[in-house]
């Protein structure tokens, strides 16, 4: 059974072959891309345009088998990210305007308020990492976030694993900057200091 | 603050407002089925609107880079066509005036403007035999030199001239320089109407294969004429064909 999960690195050979296989499970490739995609932008108003055009582009791309499919597509997910925010950045200097805040599909079946708070807490995570520049930004994610290591980040953002890792630290040290004090993870550290003390005493 | 917990609690948002799979699949092809329509509606009124405007702002660029001295100072006025040429044959810096569409000139004027201009525009019938044929307008300058020459008497000048003419790339400049030739050699050959045989031949081609109707027919009334004469008692008619002797 063909699956994303345990596709071996060598599985794509031929690149036509490839597309035919890509284009067969475009639903799994579908949900692989929008996961990794949701964990770069967020609940970004753009996301479901930035997923099918990374989509696209993964299935019109030509994968050698070099590396993990999921490399493969996380890396392309980067380039449409970064190229969204390139011509987002030219957009607000010339324009101003306030984006949608919103989701444009919001969550319309899950109303526990559970997760109506998760989304919510999501969202401000993501405002307040928007305040670190691109680079750093995307590989806190993609180390933090979406679990990848060194090698692969180097891969996927095309730099060395040495310039990954300063960007890493450099991230990293802006973020807590930017958490210290928080709204909502300040009182997370509460709860987190309150529970440690409960579990001392 | 641990960012260990905060990226823990992020992963866990992300993971808890991730739709189903389901969803995510069903919002992908709704879109997918809605790409069309929406690519439809793309060129709505608006849009329309809008490709409109630009046409019309790069027409008006156009217009505006591209104007001379034939756009901006050109005054309609009543005048004829000659008076246009003239001034437009004058220096760009006055203004030009363009003449008002024929049915607004004056019938006097039209005429006058005939009178003025018969060197021109002269027609077979109207042109003494001196003139060159009717078609020879198109080819001005030269024909004017012909004419020039023959009204000073110049005929060497004049042969030279047509000789150049019968040489043209135009067939019709070319027929006209070979009827021309012809009659010369009538006109100037004391007085007699006769031909030789190689010009009879060049008239017979002329009424035959001449490049214009007015040629062919310029050529047949020339035989009728050297045909008639040849005849005993046979007398033209002066001015019918142009082609009368000059009076000793």
């Amino acid at each position: 059974m063909f699956t994303l999960a345990t596709l071996p690195e060598q599985a794509f050979v031929a690149a036509e072959e490839t597309r035919a296989e890509l284009r067969a499970k475009e639903s799994e490739l579908l949900l692989l891309i929008y996961r990794q995609m949701r964990s770069l932008v967020g609940p970004h108003p753009d996301l479901d345009d930035l997923v099918q055009t990374a989509l696209e582009q993964v299935l019109l791309a030509k994968f050698e088998g070099r590396s993990r499919l999921s490399t493969f597509t996380h890396s392309i997910c980067f380039r449409v990210w970064m190229k969204h925010l390139r011509s987002l950045y030219r957009w607000r200097s010339v324009f101003s305007f306030q984006a949608d805040e919103e989701p444009r599909h919001s969550v319309e079946t899950r109303t526990p308020l559970s997760e109506v708070e998760a989304e919510e807490r999501l969202r401000h995570f993501y405002r307040v990492i928007e305040r670190i520049s691109p680079k750093r930004r995307a590989v806190v994610l993609l180390h933090d976030i979406s679990g990848e290591d060194i090698p692969t980040i180097a891969q996927i953002v095309g730099t060395s694993e040495a310039t990954v890792r300063t960007r890493l630290r450099d991230g990293r040290k802006r973020l807590k900057e930017l958490l210290e004090g928080d709204v909502y993870y300040g009182r997370v550290r509460e709860d987190e200091l309150a529970s440690k003390e409960g579990k001392t005493s | 603050m641990s960012w260990e917990l905060v990226k823990e609690i992020v992963r866990q948002d992300l993971e808890a407002t991730t739709p189903p799979d389901a969803e995510i699949l069903a919002r992908f092809r709704r879109a997918k089925r809605e790409a069309p329509a929406r690519s439809r509606s793309f060129f709505g009124p608006v849009q329309f609107g809008m490709a409109g405007l630009a046409v019309a702002f790069g027409a008006l660029f156009f217009w505006s880079t591209n104007q001379g001295s034939t756009g901006s100072n050109v005054r309609v006025t009543g005048e004829t066509w000659q008076s246009a040429r003239k001034a437009s044959e004058q220096k760009a810096d006055s203004v030009i005036e363009i003449p008002a569409p024929q049915d607004e000139v004056s019938e006097p004027a039209l005429e006058d403007a005939e009178e003025k201009e018969v060197p021109r525009r002269t027609k077979p019938k109207s042109v003494p035999s001196k003139a060159p044929a009717p078609s020879a307008l198109s080819a001005a300058p030269r024909w004017e030199d012909v004419a020039q020459a023959m009204r000073t008497g110049d005929e060497s000048r004049a042969r030279e001239l047509i000789v150049q003419l019968r040489q043209s790339d135009d067939a019709e400049t070319r027929d006209n320089a070979r009827l021309a030739e012809v009659q010369m050699n009538i006109v100037v050959r004391d007085g007699k109407r006769t031909l030789s045989p190689a010009q009879m031949a060049t008239l017979q081609d002329l009424r035959a294969t001449g490049a214009t109707s007015s040629i062919r027919a310029a050529a047949r009334r020339l035989l009728a004429q050297v045909e008639g004469a040849s005849r005993p008692g046979a007398d033209e008619v002066p001015g019918e064909s142009g082609l009368s002797p000059p009076s000793p």
